[in-house]
């Protein structure tokens, strides 16, 4: 196994409220590769988002990242990093960029000073430095006419351009680790090829590595190197993102794939996973999926399966006993 | 670009030498009639308050007062920059609508087409211009008194005391436009006091809330549901009467509900992903609060600003009028009501010009409030 930039392991985010404990993120671990991208998968609700924000600890209470999670960029461990430390970290080691582009830019500063203001916190170098850095950036990320476009305040930017400032000013620190969570979830179709096809780009040039977030499978197939599925805070399935699509392993998956519209087929309904997502209060017992699994048997009831297999990881007791699988299939 | 460059040499070398003397001139000229005359007539004025005025332009070099400088100062300064206004913006190219306009500059166009608040704007200016050029508008003293009591006391307004004069037979004009200077100054560092606490303590309740916003929301209903009157003259009771200490009381006692005000916005603003955004490229919190939040609030601190004003002028005025106030013979417009009420019934003048000063100082405040609030608030935008 090659360096790993950036390891999460057992990383568990509870939410201590009045109404009882909410298990957002309950055991989850991933790692990271140079230079490699990791999709995140899953319904709204199953925690990713959570996930995101804890690694670069950014939960409010009542939430908390619960002790034992444990989160490492290179060697250094960020659960036990002071609050300036990871101030310093933040936008300059890992950055995050956010669904609503409308919202995610200040409207009273024009995009250049914002994108700058990161650059000098970071880098101390002097305003025009900075400014001349934030013209580079925005002209990094395609924008158009950036000596002047600069000057601009956000309103006059269109919703794509904004996302596109959001990319420059979060990758203008040349940060390892880029957290992209649903960065075209709020875009016009047109536009979020266009994103992932920048988002790309840039990091072929730049080198991050990126976690990018999704509840779309068909634009995570096109971005990911590996894949994993998240479903109730935990992950229930992780492989590359060629077989993931090819052979699901994880039922959860499987209905995942199974509820995306097809082109070639014609078909009267689309297939969706019977049921809703459960509360994350009262996870159900056993194995969290098993009240909407087709396969649901005794053993999924009584025991939460772990993490199995071999090809790829995958938690569900179908790993052990294969046979049910061809059996029950609907 | 370059197009419309040349279009403005062209219309600058289109003006002559001396239209770029007169302010307002070269406006007229291109047909900004509103901009034109405004520019002119204020600068005419002041040319006309110079020429008058002119044995005290004499007096402020050799006798040197203060006030006389102060003055002065303002009327040289007022024309240098009516000039210099009028020059560069004959200069600027106009730009087409809606190009490159930051919010503010939206704002202020929205405020424009507002002519209540524009008159209430205007009103302002002419108020703050009286009370610095007082010395140099009238050629009596503020507690200037007539020769013989007997033969000056309660004159009617005629050319000689525009506004009359009171039972000392002091100029009844003269001690409104000094009376101005208290009233406008208090309510000025009052409302910078107030607004500057309760917008530092509501958005840092708002922002970090849980603990930290229980406690100052509850000292802030304290505060509130204390009446301030009766607190004011508590506090006034304890120490000597002095100009200061009313501007400080006021100050402290008005900050509570801008506080609530900033404190209401931020608690929404910081749900804003942009706080989120700026959170995740490594800000701290104070930077965040200052830089980004507070910005954001500044609109309705500004219109509570403005409405604080013409609320805490009439305060002062109720404190005067009680006694609670500056100590006289300092006329404020306050004591000046309270000074002629006994001879309301047959010097009418001592009472109504001040009470009218009251009146036209607070509802312009209030117009410049409300047109502020219409045109900073983009949901009544829309």
């Amino acid at each position: 196994m090659s360096e790993r930039v950036l390891v999460v392991e057992e990383l568990r985010t509870f939410f201590h409220t009045a109404s009882g404990l909410v298990r957002a993120v309950d055991g989850v671990s991933f790692d990271l590769g140079p230079g490699e991208t990791l999709g995140i998968v899953g319904e709204s609700g199953c925690g990713k988002s959570i996930a995101c924000l804890s690694i670069l600890r950014l939960i409010d209470p009542p939430g908390r990242v619960e002790s034992g999670s444990s989160v490492r960029l290179r060697d250094r461990e960020l659960m036990e990093a002071s609050e300036d430390e990871m101030r310093e970290i933040r936008g300059n080691e890992i950055s995050m960029i956010f669904q609503e582009p409308m919202t995610s830019l200040n409207p009273v500063w024009s995009i250049g000073n914002q994108i700058a203001e990161a650059v000098r916190l970071h880098r101390g170098v002097s305003a025009r430095e900075a400014r001349g850095r934030a013209i580079e950036m925005l002209g990094l990320v395609g924008i158009p006419n950036a000596e002047r476009r600069v000057d601009d305040y956000p309103h006059e930017f269109s919703g794509g351009m904004r996302q596109r400032a959001m990319i420059a000013m979060a990758l203008a620190c040349d940060p390892s680790v880029l957290i992209a969570d649903e960065p075209t979830t709020a875009l016009d179709v047109t536009i979020q090829a266009e994103i992932l096809d920048l988002l790309e780009r840039l990091q072929d040039r730049l080198g991050m590595a990126m976690i990018f977030v999704s509840h779309d499978l068909g634009i995570v197939s096109q971005i990911a190197d590996r894949v994993i599925v998240m479903y109730a805070g935990q992950v229930v399935e992780s492989a590359d993102a060629g077989a993931i699509f090819s052979d699901p392993r994880n039922p959860y998956t499987e209905g995942l794939l199974r509820s995306l519209p097809r082109i070639t087929e014609k078909l009267a309904r689309l297939d969706a996973i019977p049921g809703t997502v459960p509360s994350p209060k009262r996870w159900p017992p056993g194995c969290r999926f098993h009240p909407r699994c087709a396969y649901t048997w005794d053993r999924c009831r009584e025991a939460s399966p772990p993490l199995l297999g071999d090809a790829g990881l995958n938690r569900c007791w179908l790993e052990e006993e294969p046979e049910r699988r061809t059996g029950e299939a609907t | 670009m370059s197009d419309s460059r040349a279009g403005d040499a062209e219309r600058m070398r289109g003006f002559s030498a001396a239209a770029r003397l007169v302010p307002g001139l070269p406006q007229l000229l291109d047909g900004r009639r509103r901009t034109g005359f405004t520019l002119l007539g204020l600068a005419s004025t002041m040319i006309a308050v110079l020429v008058l005025g002119y044995p005290r332009v004499i007096a402020t070099f050799t006798e040197g007062r203060l006030d006389y400088w102060v003055a002065f100062g303002t009327l040289t300064l007022g024309l240098v920059s009516a000039w210099g206004l009028s020059v560069a913006s004959a200069a600027r190219p106009r730009r087409p609508n809606g190009e490159g306009l930051s919010e503010w500059r939206i704002a202020w166009r929205e405020f424009k087409r507002n002519r209540l608040a524009v008159l209430g704007l205007y009103l302002m200016v002419l108020l703050y211009l009286a009370t610095l050029l007082a010395p140099f508008l009238t050629p009596y003293g503020p507690a200037e008194m007539g020769e013989v009591i007997a033969d000056t006391r309660h004159l009617p307004p005629s050319l000689a005391h525009l506004m009359g004069t009171d039972k000392f037979g002091r100029d009844v004009l003269t001690r409104v436009l000094f009376g101005a200077r208290i009233s406008l100054s208090i309510g000025f560092i009052a409302v910078a006091i107030s607004v500057t606490l309760g917008t530092v303590i509501g958005a840092v309740a708002g922002f970090f809330g849980g603990i930290v916003d229980t406690v100052l929301m509850r000292f802030v209903d304290t505060l509130i549901s204390f009446p301030r009157l009766v607190l004011l003259i508590t506090v006034i009771a304890l120490f000597d009467r002095s100009l200061l200490l009313v501007v400080i009381i006021l100050g402290l006692t008005l900050w509570p509900s801008t506080a609530r005000i900033v404190r209401g916005e931020v608690l929404s603003l910081r749900e804003r992903e942009f706080v989120q955004a700026a959170r995740a490229l490594g800000l701290s919190s104070p930077r965040i609060i200052f830089r980004h939040i507070v910005p954001n609030v500044l609109g309705p601190v500004i219109v509570a600003a403005t409405l604080g004003l013409g609320n805490i002028i009439l305060i002062e005025a109720g404190l005067s009028f009680l006694g609670l106030s500056v100590p006289p013979p300092t006329p404020t417009w306050g004591n000046m009501i309270a000074d002629g009420r006994e001879a309301m019934v047959f010097a009418w003048w001592v009472t109504t010009f001040p009470g009218l000063a009251i009146v036209v100082t607070v509802v312009a405040f209030n117009l410049i409030g409300d047109g502020l609030r219409d045109s900073l608030d983009p949901r009544l935008r829309m």
